[in-house]
């Protein structure tokens, strides 16, 4: 695998994003237990997306790893919410003021694979108690079940799962990071949303510019880091393995309830996301880099000590990464176990 | 723009990091510092007012002498003997200051004729770098750069820009290079300030510090908040023993080093850290404007800005300095006010011109004249003749003016400025300083408190009301990094909100709140460096 950077010429893949993109592909699926990492480097750089490509990669792996189990429960909830609070709602949108609780707009609006340019709406008929659903497109209401709930997908939303081949995510271009483990692939075709990026505080255009400088090779095709994590809008992908939360506007780009690692562009980006009631269950790593004014240092170091009284030093992702190399520092926590 | 493949290259090549301090003596120095401090503890001490004032000042001398290579000269000696004559000093604050008053003087009379080892010793080094063809660079605050550039001789040795590095921002963007050459002690925030990425994240492998004997670096300095969490901890992995580390020796030089060194020189910044601030006194952060003015807000303040990147949900927000104030946004500061339309707007500036022009004439026929005569009317400022001159600009948005009413009122009564024959004011009984003074307040931001009525600033109003001006303000941002619009609503107007581009934004104040908010010089704003 050849890489590139800004300018530069192609190189062997060098260690330092080697290391990243190791990290995260060994962080742990493990969600009895909570870590929090932070990994600062020299100077600023894509290291974020680079460790997010790696978790990318052993989510590809990992058979669990998708939205369609649950996707039925999650049409009912999208429906609830727009039915009972968004539809009728005198504010476009401000949780805040409204104090629905909610963090986002249900447009109540979805799609079919079967007819995808028919925009269905969700329909009074919808029963929220017997968790019945029922989508609207003029005169025509469609009542899905639970076992084709895979059929639907939210308006601005990519499908849970691809109804064919065509439009799934090359393997080939994920194969060569780790070449002898397997890519699942079923999950080529499948959506996720337990991997989230939370974009540097400077917005989604900075976030994604930054990791578009970054470029693999691999057997003559050449693939951008923004487009390999398969961001919504970020790629040509009907299928997204990453959802974005924008740390400037705190908005997502699609829904993400507690997804299982948050990986965070920065320090401020970091802080945000330890602070988001979204992200209270999952892993949360900070990528940040240590050219930082003395007050956002000290702010990251007595989150660290305020951290210590729950939480203890955790070595088994650095057991598996190899060497850290010169200039990266790592520190991961993991919950301490009650006693 | 340098990668991180670039920069991860250098530290991998590097196989040792280097500090070398170079810790200078004198014994003429040293007397003079020492006089100096005890002073500053003792007027420190006191209740007045005035004390107080001029231990800052002392302070600020101080600190500049010891972490700037200025030229050792008569200005150090007119800095000096602005406080008065020493007889003057011992009547009024007692023997033991007024003894070291007179030492200092003594002192600082022996320094202003030697050169300053400092740029002695950078010439030096400067030279040999060059002859080994060794790349460097030197950090310094942005307004020490004139020293540094003083000390080589041009036009055949010249120190251009690239040379420099200012602030954390060029440093970010700086490819690796060999030497950086620093002057003064390792410091997070204030006098002598560096980022602790210089140590964590350095960009070259040999740091040459030229410091004072006696100035120690902040203890901390080079923080890691990872590495510490780590030490906190008591576990050393594996991960963490291939980290970047310095080894370092020290060169004692100067005049009877030795002698020096054992007299033990004390380090005058841990001294300034230990004095108590004043209560009224609170932890600022400048945002500069332009090369010669800033303001000064409370650390960690919720200021109110303009974005003018075209794709921000927000553009006009009150946000909070140290995070999502940058550089390239435009500060804005509301000076709300019953505006007399007749007096002010309608002559924006007027009264300003005609003192400047008066003051421009004299300059020009006998500038050291009207330099005694403010002096014998009592204005004490250090440097009084640049700052006739910087006076004399033009008015524009900012007016350059003295900073204080007091010696405002002395320059225009030394100038001889008043009302025109006929001028209705002057059966006001309000005296015309008193009016060219209200103009240079409200050029500065600064609330008008001369008998109206005080108008509470309430940001998110004025936020709702920004908001449906954001055309012209985005079209006034593209032209200017300077302008004002006002405030009117219906027929009434309220004032107007000026609008500055932030060029530089630093930490390390400690200020009063009565210079908090306003547009100030910056000669006049180090003096609240810390």
């Amino acid at each position: 695998m050849l890489f590139a950077e800004g300018n530069r010429d192609w190189e062997n893949t060098p260690g330092w994003a080697q290391f990243l993109i190791s990290v995260g592909h060994a962080w742990p699926h493990d969600l009895s237990i909570r870590r929090l990492g932070l990994i600062s480097l020299p100077c600023d750089s894509a290291a974020a997306g680079l460790v997010a490509l790696g978790a990318v990669v052993r989510d590809l792996e990992n058979p669990d790893a998708n939205d369609v189990t649950g996707h039925y429960e999650a049409l009912a909830r999208h429906a609830h919410q727009y039915l009972t609070s968004c539809r009728d709602c005198e504010y476009r949108c401000n949780p805040d003021i409204k104090k629905c609780g909610y963090i986002a707009e249900a447009l109540g609006r979805v799609r079919s694979l079967r007819s995808p340019r028919r925009v269905f709406v969700v329909s009074d008929r919808t029963n929220i108690e017997q968790r019945h659903l029922a989508f609207a497109y003029q005169d025509l209401i469609e009542f899905p079940k639970p076992q084709f709930a895979a059929d639907w997908y939210l308006y601005d939303q990519p499908p849970p799962v691809l109804p064919t081949n065509e439009g799934e995510l090359c393997a080939d271009r994920y194969r060569g990071f780790f070449p002898e483990k397997e890519v699942f692939a079923e999950n080529l075709r499948r959506t996720y949303s337990g991997l989230c990026l939370a974009g540097r505080a400077a917005g989604e255009r900075s976030t994604r510019d930054r990791f578009a400088s970054v470029r693999f090779r691999q057997d003559g095709f050449d693939c951008r880091l923004d487009d390999l994590l398969t961001i919504n809008r970020w790629s040509d992908a009907a299928v997204s393995r990453v959802s974005f939360f924008n740390t400037r506007t705190e908005k997502f780009d699609r829904p993400s309830e507690s997804p299982a690692l948050v990986v965070a562009d920065g320090h401020v980006s970091f802080l945000k996301a330890t602070g988001r009631r979204e992200f209270q269950q999952s892993d949360i790593l900070g990528v940040f880099s240590r050219t930082l004014e003395r007050d956002a240092l000290e702010t990251l170091g007595n989150k660290i000590e305020a951290w210590r009284q729950w939480y203890e030093t955790d070595d088994e992702v650095l057991s598996r990464t190899g060497p850290t190399p010169r200039g990266i520092t790592v520190m991961i926590l993991r919950r301490k176990s009650p006693q | 723009m340098v990668t991180a493949s670039e920069i991860f290259e250098f530290v991998a090549d590097t196989e040792n990091w280097f500090v070398e301090r170079r810790e200078l003596a004198s014994v003429a120095f040293g007397n003079l510092r020492r006089n100096l401090r005890l002073m500053f503890m003792r007027l420190r001490e006191t209740d007045d007012q005035e004390s107080r004032e001029i231990s800052e000042k002392l302070r600020m001398h101080i600190s500049e002498w010891l972490t700037v290579p200025i030229r050792f000269d008569r200005s150090m000696v007119d800095a000096l003997h602005a406080l008065g004559g020493p007889a003057a000093v011992h009547k009024r604050w007692g023997s033991e200051i007024g003894t070291s008053y007179a030492n200092a003087l003594v002192s600082v009379e022996e320094v202003s004729r030697m050169e300053n080892p400092v740029r002695v010793e950078l010439r030096g080094i400067i030279n040999s770098l060059r002859e080994q063809n060794t790349s460097f660079k030197i950090w310094c605050h942005r307004r020490a750069r004139a020293h540094f550039e003083s000390i080589v001789e041009p036009p055949a040795e010249v120190l251009n820009d690239s040379v420099f590095l200012h602030s954390l921002s060029n440093y970010k963007d700086v490819r690796p290079f060999h030497t950086l050459i620093k002057v003064g002690p390792l410091r997070s925030f204030g006098w002598s300030s560096a980022p602790d990425a210089l140590i964590t994240a350095p960009r070259f492998s040999r740091l040459i510090q030229v410091v004072w004997s006696g100035c120690s670096d902040e203890q901390h300095f080079g923080y890691d908040p990872i590495a510490a969490g780590i030490q906190g901890a008591g576990k050393q992995s594996p991960a963490q023993q291939n980290r970047i580390s310095w080894s370092s020796r020290t060169i004692h030089s100067g005049e009877d080093s030795r002698l020096e060194n054992e007299r033990g020189e004390e380090d005058e910044f841990e001294l300034f850290k230990q004095s108590t601030p004043r209560d009224e006194q609170r932890y600022a952060t400048l945002i500069q404007i332009d090369d010669e003015h800033g303001i000064l807000y409370p650390k960690h303040a919720k200021v109110l800005t303009f974005d003018p990147a075209p794709d921000v949900p927000e553009p006009i927000a009150l946000r909070p300095l140290g995070t999502d104030v940058i550089e390239g946004m435009f500060c804005i500061l509301p000076r709300l006010g019953e505006v007399d339309l007749g007096e002010i707007q309608a002559g924006e500036g007027q009264f300003s011109r005609k003192w400047k022009e008066r003051l421009r004439h004299e300059l020009a026929i006998n500038a050291d004249g009207i330099h005694r005569l403010l002096r014998n009317g009592g204005i004490t400022l250090v440097h009084l003749r640049s700052r006739m001159g910087n006076w004399a600009k033009p008015p524009t948005t900012v007016i350059h003016a003295p900073q204080n009413r007091r010696d405002f009122e002395i320059l225009i009564n030394v100038l001889g400025v008043d009302f025109d024959p006929g001028d209705p004011r002057i059966h006001k009984g309000i005296p015309w300083w008193q009016y060219a003074w209200r103009e240079i307040q409200r050029a500065r931001g600064e609330a008008i408190q001369t008998g109206l009525k005080e108008h509470e600033i309430i940001h998110e109003e004025l936020q709702g009301f920004l908001n449906g001006l954001l055309a012209e303000i985005r079209s006034n941002a593209a032209r200017s990094d300077t302008f004002q619009l006002p405030i009117v609503v219906g027929r009434d107007a309220y004032g107007d909100l000026l609008f500055f581009k932030i060029v530089t934004i630093e930490d390390g104040y400690l200020a009063p709140d009565s210079e908090l908010k306003c547009v100030r010089e910056l000669g006049v704003i180090e003096q609240w460096r810390v």
